[in-house]
């Protein structure tokens, strides 16, 4: 007799967690009910009271539907539009910034930027909605904080300037090993830079569904 | 011992990709091993751990499937992504130098 009470009462907890959670779909809801039995069930299995006890072990029903509520809130797609697109342009800035200094003429009068500005940026632009969408798709391989690796760091700069310069060979540009290397190297710092802005962007997003508890 | 819930905001997503790091597991599973790794002494409200894992499978650090535990019933399982491999490691350098630093202090305050 008891079994079958508190089984209306664990029943009646999910149905009001998942009725609270105002999930969108019959699929989502059932999903969310089975889960939330099996916990119960294990629970059980496991020897674990039942009763007042399972219940006060699980927590307040109103905070955990109120969780299932921001993870599945309305607008969350926008909200990670917003994110990436965010995370897009503040990586692009940053490396915007990152290359400048090797394309400003000091030896002129006046400090100004160098035609070659013009060329880094659509390369910069390039490489930063690369790693955007590497990290977006889960690329893993090309997700590595290299700042964070020294070897594979060494071997990028390396590999990016084995490139470079065959890139300028073959276009018959003559650009010294020293500056290849620079601009090899600068790229590398664009990518983690890149990398580390959408790390940090996925925290944040993460942090406004709720999901940092 | 009951926790300040300040203190464990934050870490449970630590938790998460950390055991999920080792194996895929399902919501009771996890409870279970946190709880035996700690001697007990971690105890969270079980229900809670719930829309932590669903929030992660929607931000991409977890893929959630459906299939037969050890027991044979089905459940649905969590694994680690790529994203979250990624989210796991940056969470842990960021609590190995918080809880260093932290003890630090409080470890000099304590004389």
């Amino acid at each position: 007799m008891a079994d079958a009470t508190d089984r209306l009462t664990v029943d009646a907890l999910i149905a009001r967690i998942v009725r609270d959670s105002h999930l969108a779909s019959d699929r989502e809801r059932d999903a969310l009910r089975r889960e939330l039995a099996d916990h119960f069930e294990d629970a059980a299995a496991a020897g674990a009271s039942v009763g007042s006890d399972a219940l006060a072990r699980f927590g307040d029903s109103d905070d955990i539907a109120d969780g299932f509520r921001r993870a599945y809130r309305r607008g969350r797609r926008t909200l990670y539009a917003a994110k990436v697109l965010a995370a897009a342009v503040a990586a692009t800035l940053v490396a915007l910034v990152i290359q400048l200094p090797l394309h400003l003429d000091v030896s002129a009068r006046a400090i100004v930027v160098t035609p070659l500005y013009l060329l880094a940026v659509r390369v910069t632009v390039f490489a930063v909605l690369g790693a955007v969408a590497a990290w977006e798709l889960d690329v893993d391989w090309l997700c590595t904080r290299l700042e964070r690796d020294p070897v594979r760091l060494v071997v990028a700069c390396l590999t990016l300037f084995t490139v470079l310069s065959a890139v300028h060979a073959y276009r018959g540009m003559q650009v010294p090993a020293l500056r290849a290397f620079v601009g090899a190297t600068t790229m590398v710092v664009v990518w983690a830079s890149s990398l580390a802005i959408l790390s940090r962007s996925d925290r944040v997003f993460l942090h406004l569904i709720g999901g940092d508890t | 011992m009951d926790y300040d819930r300040e203190f464990v905001t934050g870490t449970v997503s630590l938790l998460i990709l950390s055991l999920l790091g080792e194996r895929a597991m399902y919501g009771y599973e996890l409870l279970q091993e946190a709880e035996r790794r700690s001697a007990s002494e971690f105890q969270m409200k079980e229900g809670t751990i719930y829309p932590a894992l669903h929030q992660m499978e929607r931000a991409g650090w977890l893929a959630a499937e459906w299939r037969d535990s050890e027991s044979g019933r089905p459940r649905k399982y969590y694994a680690l992504t790529a994203k979250g491999r990624r989210q796991a490691a940056s969470k842990k350098k960021q609590w190995a130098a918080l809880s260093a630093a932290v003890r630090s202090i409080v470890g000099e305050a304590n004389g």
